[in-house]
């Protein structure tokens, strides 16, 4: 039989031993279980956001599609014509496939009477640029062509606008006076 | 010492009852004894409340499936969204020139006559778009020839005045000054301008490109 000193401290050992278990299991599954809270609220919050974006989009979504129509069809759809083939100052008989491929703004504005000639496009940019000019338009006619142009296509920049009033005709005449406008339009146009 | 008429066990009951040490570790266990009780009850309470947080970890995972696959119907929409962010420097970036000459057209006054209007965009910013890039302005100039009648004092500062009205928030006229006289015997004044490109057009009448159309 071991001596009473000994059997106390073994049995003190186990006791402190036991303790010490059970004190760092509870301490452990509280920080588990804090932890586990933690990203159940997160869960939640995270949950709510994903609700809120999708109910968002659900109600934007007819807003969306509209505007996104609207915006796409404004991207020109014509590749790069070639410089000395689409300009609108041609004979009547020109290519018809031609005209059918222009952007809607250049059609319209041949329709105006305007003159039109493809211009070069700086390297990696994805667009039309045309040079316009026109002798046959009066300045509310030609503000009225503008900004038709501009509503038709929400990606239309004049780069460069100039009206000019014909030395000619001189400040305050009453007559109608037809300016010399001179235009470079840039269109964003699609693959 | 020997004990001749006590047994040994008696001795050892003896010792239970009276020994320090004994005392000691009986003492010991019985207060281990009732730590386990609060210990129990703790332990308890940490289970029931992991069973709440599992419920709802399980509940949460369920919901989230159940968005997951609500936003995936909505992928197109999404698509179609981030298109739109694309394009909006932009459309941000453009002053309609129709709107502009629109506003130079409304507040000229009278006796003041337009000789010609310049509008050029420059100090470009390249904005990526699919499958290349797009150069948006960061400045518009406008560049007005004005002739007012003789006589017709403060006429330009009136029109001066009207524009500062109409055009776009942080437009600045940059020079006003006076050219050679004309074979006419009017002088002409020339007016630069700069304007930025804030994405408010507001006062020039334009409403913004998502609002519905009012027509």
């Amino acid at each position: 039989m071991k001596s009473a000193p000994h059997t106390i401290a073994l049995l003190g050992a186990l006791v402190v031993l036991l303790l010490a278990g059970e004190i760092f299991f509870l301490v452990r599954s509280r920080s588990d279980l804090e932890a586990l809270r933690v990203a159940n609220q997160l869960q939640i919050q995270a949950n709510g956001r994903l609700e809120a974006e999708i109910d968002g989009l659900k109600l934007s979504q007819p807003r969306i599609n509209a505007l996104f129509a609207r915006l796409n069809e404004s991207v020109a759809r014509t590749k790069s014509l070639a410089l000395n083939q689409s300009s609108t100052n041609r004979p009547p008989t020109a290519n018809r496939e031609a005209i059918e491929q222009e952007p809607f703004v250049i059609s319209r504005l041949a329709e105006m009477g305007v003159v039109t000639q493809p211009s070069r496009v700086p390297n990696g940019e994805i667009a039309t640029i045309y040079i316009a000019g026109f002798s046959t338009l009066e300045f509310t006619r030609a503000v009225a062509l503008i900004a038709e142009l501009e509503n038709s296509n929400a990606f239309l920049y004049f780069d460069k606008v100039v009206l000019n009033r014909p030395a000619a005709v001189p400040a305050f005449s009453t007559a109608p006076t037809y300016l010399d406008g001179r235009f470079t339009v840039r269109l964003l146009s699609g693959k | 010492m020997k004990h001749l008429f006590v047994s040994p066990e008696k001795i050892i009951l003896q010792r239970y009852k009276h020994d320090r040490g004994f005392r000691a570790a009986g003492f010991l266990l019985i207060v281990i004894a009732f730590l386990q009780l609060p210990l129990g009850a703790l332990g308890c309470l940490l289970w029931n409340r992991f069973q709440e947080q599992s419920a709802i970890q399980s509940q949460n995972r369920i919901r989230a499936v159940d968005l997951q696959s609500r936003n995936a119907n909505l992928h197109d929409v999404r698509q179609k969204l981030s298109q739109i962010r694309l394009w909006e420097p932009i459309l941000r970036s453009r002053i309609p020139s129709g709107a502009v000459l629109s506003a130079i057209q409304k507040g000229i006054p009278p006796d003041v006559v337009l000789d010609s209007v310049v509008i050029e965009t420059g100090n470009y910013q390249v904005v990526p778009v699919t499958g290349g890039t797009y150069r948006v302005p960061k400045d518009y100039m406008l560049l007005l020839q004005v002739t007012a009648k003789p006589g017709s004092a403060g006429a330009i500062d009136r029109f001066k005045d009207s524009l500062a009205k109409i055009l776009p928030p942080g437009t600045e006229l940059l020079r006003t000054s006076q050219l050679d006289k004309g074979s006419d015997g009017l002088i002409p004044i020339q007016m630069r301008y700069s304007i930025k490109p804030t994405g408010n057009y507001r006062s020039l009448g334009l409403t913004k490109i998502s609002e519905p159309d009012s027509l």
